[in-house]
């Protein structure tokens, strides 16, 4: 009986002491990682201080230098801390709410630096607006670095934690929610609204967020001309049903958002986006398995043309096709007069196992494509080619159209050659000369590219 | 209580045990290697030099013999895909040279595997993240919830990178709660090389969400552009 009772008294304690020890032990490692984790979020937030100081600093230095070659590296500066400050402040645990503008304004003091590095490097001078934004830029900044740096003073004095990312259950119980570094960010944020409008040559600029669809000038269709369409396009025969699968459509260019039921299919249904003006394809999925490829690569970018043809787009040659598995993926552009007109592109997926269309994507055509007037070159093809490294060996030349960053047409001559071995397309403005942009083709074992 | 625990050790430590039997045992287990080097003298290096002239890497005849024009042909050919730089053809440079055997000794399964494993980074990324945020969703949903990643990295109110959207703290649930690491689907990889060919069913939106599941207040005063599936989009 006694001797009983202590193997069971044994047992008990060592279970206790076992679990115990399991705990602190547990207690211990988690201890181990929020450190960790506070430390990581600490030293994001003194890197991106540091980095808006820099900012600050050499937006100032900017605004009086008189050399062009010192406004150069400065510029250079403010796009390198102004890119490395956004990207440190969008890896710290605040909601999206609270600081994205602050984070749009970092995004666009960089990319309109760099705008006006390239500026810069054309020998062109900053024009007085320009310079204004700089100025405020500058203002901006010092607010922000200030606000920063009296927000990092508050966490290190303990008056603000880390740690709304866990904590969000419990918030309902917290009391002062008012010290939360989100808040904080907040009241930043309002202030930061007010910075100026940047218009430049870059992929955040005002004019590339607000543009307007070229498609929206053309006449309203119905939802049953939509449906018309959208079963002309898949193959009557092959329809049994049409149905909208989303009512709430999009407003870059409002569309009727169909999914079509085929005949003797039951999982996948094929979705068929199009615009309510013009009655145009945005886009279509058709999510089938494709079997095993039977089809050339030639032949199926043949019938992406036919079938681009059959849609009402003339005059569309194949760019680049890609291949996955049995599914092609071609990029069609528009031509005119000869000149290849890149913003004007449609890619379509070709199923290699029967030639059907399983993918059409034609928004960048909508928003972009318009009845261009086709300009003739100042330069000649002999000046052009001087601008051309003599070390790339030229294969094929053309006049073609290509969208820079900030959405704005160029009109280029495009050399395409290799290098040792290396292939690469190089555009040349065919109004001035400058070289306007050097691509190097990237070549995967299912990648082709067509010239 | 006690009886778990006196169930439960064993178990553990039976499971550790196993643990590190199945781990030894992985990291013992490697492919077979097939390489052509200086000296190779068979049918397949006539493959590799034909290959390497229509790239304009080889300038002579391709034969059946590697000799050392076809290494400094090799090294070329290494350095522009940036592969390691020996001149010997093994497996990888097989396989960027588009040359890699499947009626060789490897089986279907693990040439599949090695497929899902050569896609770019970031395609990879993008795919776990739609296979942790919309298993079981639609096809086109899948799609979409690619493209709103996709369209982030264009909006300057957020990081430009896949890698700096997926793991903002607190962006996606997924990535929160490691559903991102669970098992891949085939159709997400579909899904993200769509989403990165530039499909995008929702027309540019940047936040969606499940209105089962979400509390947050802001989420909900946004204008809903497209439905599809479970997820509301908006922008």
């Amino acid at each position: 009986m006694f001797k009983k009772r202590a193997v069971l008294a044994v047992i008990v304690s060592l279970i206790v002491v076992g679990s115990s020890t399991f705990g602190t032990l547990m207690y211990l490692d988690r201890r181990d990682y929020r450190n960790y984790l506070q430390n990581q979020y600490q030293k994001n937030l003194y890197d991106v201080i540091s980095n808006v100081e820099n900012l600050q600093v050499a937006l100032s230095k900017a605004t009086v230098t008189a050399s062009p070659r010192q406004s150069l590296i400065l510029f250079g500066e403010i796009w390198k801390e102004s890119s490395a400050a956004q990207d440190k402040l969008n890896a710290l645990p605040i909601t999206h709410v609270a600081i994205s503008q602050t984070s749009k304004f970092l995004s666009q003091v960089a990319d309109f630096s760099l705008a006006l590095v390239r500026a810069n490097n054309r020998g062109q001078e900053l024009t007085d607006e320009e310079w204004k934004n700089v100025e405020k830029l500058k203002d901006f900044s010092g607010y922000l670095s200030m606000q920063l740096k009296a927000l990092q003073q508050e966490v290190s004095d303990g008056k603000i934690k880390w740690g709304e990312i866990k904590h969000k259950g419990r918030k309902l119980f917290a009391g002062n929610i008012q010290n939360t570094v989100d808040v904080k960010f907040e009241g930043i944020a309002s202030e930061m609204q007010q910075y100026p409008t940047l218009i430049y040559d870059g992929p955040f600029s005002e004019n590339v967020l607000n543009i307007k669809p070229r498609i929206l000038s053309e006449k309203k269709i119905t939802l049953e001309e939509a449906k018309k369409i959208a079963a002309q396009v898949i193959g009557k025969e092959k329809v049994q049903e049409t149905s909208l699968y989303s009512n709430k459509t999009g407003e870059k260019i409002p569309c009727y958002a169909i999914a079509v039921k085929i005949k003797g299919r039951k999982d996948s249904d094929i979705n068929i986006d199009i615009s309510k003006n013009g009655g145009k394809v945005i886009y279509m999925l058709d999510s089938r398995e494709v079997k095993e490829a039977k089809i050339k690569m030639k032949d199926a970018i043949e019938k992406g043309t036919k079938f681009l043809e059959k849609l009402g787009y003339k005059d569309m040659i194949p760019t680049f096709s890609l291949r996955y598995d049995n599914v092609a993926v071609i990029n069609y552009v528009y031509v005119k007069n000869k000149v290849v007109v890149y913003p004007d592109q449609i890619k379509l997926k070709v199923a290699l196992d029967n030639g059907d269309i399983v993918g059409i994507e034609s928004q960048h055509f909508l928003i972009a494509h318009y009845d261009r007037k086709i300009q003739s070159p100042k330069i000649t093809l002999k000046d052009a080619k001087k601008s051309v490294s003599n070390r790339l060996n030229i294969k094929n030349i053309r006049l073609c159209i290509i969208p820079m960053e900030s959405l704005r047409e160029v009109f280029c001559y495009e050399f395409y050659g290799d290098y040792n071995g290396e292939k690469y397309i190089i555009y040349i403005n065919a109004f001035d000369g400058e070289e306007e942009r050097i691509l190097k083709i990237l070549e995967t074992p299912n990648g082709e590219l067509t010239m | 209580m006690k009886k778990i625990n006196t169930i439960l050790i064993p178990l553990f430590i039976v499971y550790f045990i196993a643990d590190i039997i199945t781990q030894s045992l992985f990291l013992k287990s490697y492919s077979a290697v097939i390489s052509y080097n200086v000296g190779s003298n068979n049918s397949k290096v006539k493959q590799i030099e034909s290959k390497l002239k229509q790239l304009g890497f080889f300038k002579g005849n391709p034969d059946n013999y590697y000799g050392t024009d076809t290494r400094e042909a090799v090294k070329k050919f290494q350095r522009s895909r940036g592969l390691k730089i020996d001149g010997i053809t093994g497996n990888a440079t097989l396989k960027a040279l588009g040359l890699s055997d499947n009626q060789g000794n490897n089986n279907s399964s693990s040439s599949k595997s090695s497929q899902k494993t050569a896609q770019s980074a970031d395609i990879n990324l993008l795919s776990r993240a739609i296979n942790g945020e919309a298993r079981g969703e639609p096809y086109v949903g899948q799609v979409a919830v690619g493209a709103v990643i996709v369209n982030r990295t264009r909006d300057p109110r957020f990081p430009r990178t896949i890698a700096g959207v997926v793991y903002q703290p607190g962006a996606f649930t997924a990535v929160s709660d490691g559903q991102i690491n669970a098992k891949l689907e085939d159709s997400s990889l579909k899904a993200a090389r769509d989403a990165v060919n530039g499909w995008d069913p929702t027309s540019g939106c940047v936040f969606y969400y499940n209105p089962a599941k979400t509390t947050n207040k802001w989420i909900w005063s946004r204008p809903v552009i497209k439905i599809i599936g479970k997820h509301h989009f908006c922008k």
